[in-house]
């Protein structure tokens, strides 16, 4: 084990560093998100040519062989930039879900043309009862004339408005929550029977809710083994739990030294603000909860290494319990010390607490995991 | 970055576990008490144990035993089954405060003559650094050391000194001259506990336990050739302490220990008819603190990575790790505490109430014995070593540039 960065990865952090300076200025950020599109194809062509699309995924599928530390190191300079492009719903969440799900011939067709930037993947996978808990699914597909008929209804799928193809998890046998009977399906937006309902997220990023009405579905459209997709489930909301983590860090470094820069310019009963010792022990508060936050981050990171199921998922949800409360500590915290101008839309400050209460929120809360952690056996 | 598993780390935990194994077997064989593990025997047999076994000061200078080639994680795992096996811990005050000023500061006289003593155990030291008037704010010393021939004659009181009751030497930081800035004018001296003109008075602290002192010097000649380094440069030197001390104060090893207690009372005490493991809020709290933990182990092993690389962010780390480490340290009593419901309540005292009072020891398992006043002991946790108040000055200051 090391902790500090190899000089691959120095590199990594450099090059996305040099792209979230260059092309993610705010303002041009607000505007794409106001558009009618919600994100930057030209960005999204970028990731591919540099090779981020698939910085985690295996060499034989396209991708550069590297690790969730890797992915970790680029969505820590997505955070610090509020980067909206759908990175961990296409090239974390589904590709992981993919990668571990799939055959290898489907890894190769999906896989190689979301690296290549071909193809934008959703993993639908979240339903209104789910409440964080990986193994609920009520949507069912039912075999019918050698294919599969597919009926139910997911929420918030992440990038869902941007996809080309979704991968839908559904039941084919079992009961709802049960472990056994989830099956990944393949599923074309256009295809008959499936309604796309489009919206925008608190954040800025774009959501849908996926409806489908006796989809028919080939054969083919089954990933991997019927019955089977649970284990490859859970690493996928693994991977994408750890990439959130790690774009909570990089916000709540970067909100915390916004806050500590305006503490020194505003000044207010004859002296500037980072005088005043009561707003000092806050701005140090939020220090600790945020380098807390970094060692919960590498924790995390290590736990996704761990062969046994059940220690990694442990892991994981202990990051997201830490990062979750922690993240909303430090962005309610600079709002707070940057007074009136931080409940404003035009500054930047604000958007940061958005995305980090999203983050809090999304796969599983902060006190569906804590309960998580203490339910599995260490 | 990486998390490779590193397969001489099992080989290494394995190495440490049966060399714990066979020293308690000794330990026993020559008659010492397991459960007192803070006795001058147990403590000299255990420090000379690990200083044969190259365990003792691994981030020493290699020169005096330390292991520059060991990675964090090897130290840290040394250090976490050293207290997963129950070893008592050494002098602390000396081989993690005094020593490293001793060997980066000293004099080659003054490393040959206190180093190998503090290695052996001969030597036990405490901490003379704060006064009635000097807490959190050091730079108020009024102990005087005045300097007469080859002497110094030191007049003055020390305050909430640890194990001074035990110790054989003292190093202190004492005024040699004002005027000018407060810090300056102050010199770092080491001086014999035997010397005539130093008393001892107990402290009785809330727990009714006695482990701090007052420490009363008058006319205590101290020789010269026991300042450290430059005359009124002492402030520098203790900076350079403090900055060590708060790698051991997270004591993230120590409240694993506490934590894994904590499930066991959870799981065998009994509440409302079932374990209070099974209830889900106390379940949550102690996942909450286990979490919390998890957090701070990982930043303990950020930071020994960062004293390996001399990375400038260690400075920032270290009063983050102070104020995490006594918090935890704190809640992991109180919840031990809770777990043995309003029984717990009757827990507080035993050196009190066994030596004093041994009709009011109440009934009760082996487990309960001292916890409530382990944790009234603990609120000195965020005191001592610098208050959390003034580590979050220093985190201002410093690791903000507020």
């Amino acid at each position: 084990m090391k902790l500090s960065y190899s000089p691959e990865q120095l590199a990594l952090q450099e090059a996305v560093r040099r792209f979230c300076d260059k092309s993610y200025n705010f303002l041009a950020r607000n505007k794409r998100l106001a558009s009618q599109e919600g994100f930057s194809r030209e960005h999204w062509k970028l990731f591919a040519e540099l090779g981020w699309l698939g910085a985690a995924l295996p060499e034989d599928v396209g991708g550069s062989g590297g690790s969730a530390i890797d992915t970790a190191i680029i969505m820590d300079g997505f955070g610090r930039a509020l980067v909206v492009e759908p990175f961990v719903a296409s090239a974390v969440f589904a590709g992981q879900v993919v990668n571990a799900g799939a055959s290898d011939e489907q890894r190769h067709d999906l896989l190689g043309a979301m690296v290549r930037g071909e193809s934008i993947l959703s993993f639908a996978h979240g339903e209104v009862e789910s409440g964080g808990n990986t193994e609920y699914v009520e949507t069912r597909a039912t075999p019918a004339d050698g294919g599969y008929v597919l009926n139910g209804h997911k929420t918030v799928v992440l990038g869902g408005p941007f996809a080309d193809t979704f991968v839908v998890s559904a039941r084919t046998s079992g009961e709802v929550a049960s472990r056994e009977g989830i099956s990944l399906f393949l599923v074309k937006p256009d295809t008959p029977g499936v309604e796309c309902k489009s919206y925008r997220l608190v954040d800025g990023s774009r959501a849908a809710d996926l409806s489908f009405t006796d989809v028919r579905l080939p054969a083919q459209a089954l990933l991997g083994r019927e019955g089977a997709a649970i284990d490859a489930i859970e690493l996928a909301v693994d991977h994408a739990i750890v990439a959130i983590c790690a774009e909570a860090c990089g916000a709540m470094d970067a909100a915390l030294w916004m806050t500590r820069d305006y503490l020194k310019t505003r000044s207010q009963y004859g002296a500037t603000l980072n005088t005043y010792q009561a707003l000092q022990h806050r701005m140090a508060d939020m220090l600790v909860e945020s380098e807390m936050s970094r060692s919960m981050l590498y924790q995390a990171l290590s736990a996704l290494e761990q062969e046994d199921p059940a220690l990694r998922r442990k892991g994981v949800a202990a990051s997201k319990v830490l990062i979750g409360q922690r993240g909303q500590f430090v962005g309610a915290n600079a709002i707070q010390l940057h007074g009136g101008m931080g409940v404003t839309e035009e500054y930047m400050i604000g958007h940061y607490f958005k995305r980090l209460v999203s983050i809090s929120t999304q796969f599983g809360n902060v006190e569906f995991h804590l309960d998580r952690f203490g339910s599995l056996a260490a | 970055m990486n998390f490779d598993r590193d397969p001489e780390e099992e080989v290494f935990r394995e190495e440490i576990r049966t060399f714990i194994a066979e020293m308690w077997q000794k330990a026993s064989d020559a008659g010492l008490d397991r459960d007192a593990p803070l006795a001058r025997r147990s403590v000299e047999f255990w420090t000379r144990a690990l200083h044969n076994k190259g365990y003792l000061v691994p981030t020493w200078p290699a020169e005096w035993g330390g292991k520059k080639d060991w990675s964090a994680k090897k130290i840290y795992v040394l250090s976490e089954e050293l207290v997963k096996g129950g070893v008592p811990d050494g002098d602390r005050i000396a081989l993690d405060l005094v020593a490293p000023v001793i060997y980066t500061f000293g004099t080659p006289e003054q490393k040959q003559r206190l180093l190998p003593r503090i290695l052996n155990a001969d030597d036990f030291w405490c901490q003379g650094f704060s006064e009635p008037q000097a807490g959190s704010d050091l730079s108020l010393i009024r102990t005087r050391a005045v300097r007469d021939g080859e002497f110094y004659i030191v007049n003055g009181q020390k305050l909430w000194t640890t194990n001074a009751h035990n110790a054989d030497m003292m190093f202190a930081l004492l005024r040699v001259s004002s005027g000018g800035k407060l810090q300056q004018g102050l010199s770092f001296l080491l001086m014999n506990m035997r010397a005539p003109g130093i008393t001892v008075r107990p402290v009785i602290s809330i727990d009714g336990g006695h482990s701090v002192n007052e420490v009363f010097l008058q006319d205590v000649r101290v020789p010269a050739k026991n300042l450290i380094g430059e005359e009124g440069k002492g402030w520098q030197y203790a900076r350079y302490l403090l900055s060590n001390e708060r790698v051991a104060v997270a004591a993230a090893p120590q409240t694993r220990k506490d934590l894994g207690k904590l499930k066991m009372v959870a799981k065998t005490e009994r509440s409302n008819g079932r374990p209070l493991m099974d209830d889900p809020l106390f379940r949550a709290k102690v996942s909450q603190l286990e979490i919390d933990l998890l957090a701070l182990e990982y930043s303990v092993m950020r930071m020994v990575d960062m004293m390996a690389t001399n990375d400038p962010a260690m400075e920032r780390l270290g009063p983050i790790l102070k104020i995490r480490g006594s918090e935890l340290r704190q809640r992991v009593s109180e919840l031990q505490m809770q777990a043995l419901g309003e029984r717990g309540l009757a827990f507080y005292s035993p050196p009190f109430v066994e030596d004093l009072m041994p009709h009011l020891v109440p009934p009760g398992p082996d487990y309960a014995k001292g916890v409530t006043g382990t944790f009234m002991f603990r609120r000195s946790t965020s005191i001592a070593a610098g208050s959390n108040e003034i580590q979050r000055n220093v985190l201002a200051s410093s690791g903000l540039g507020l």
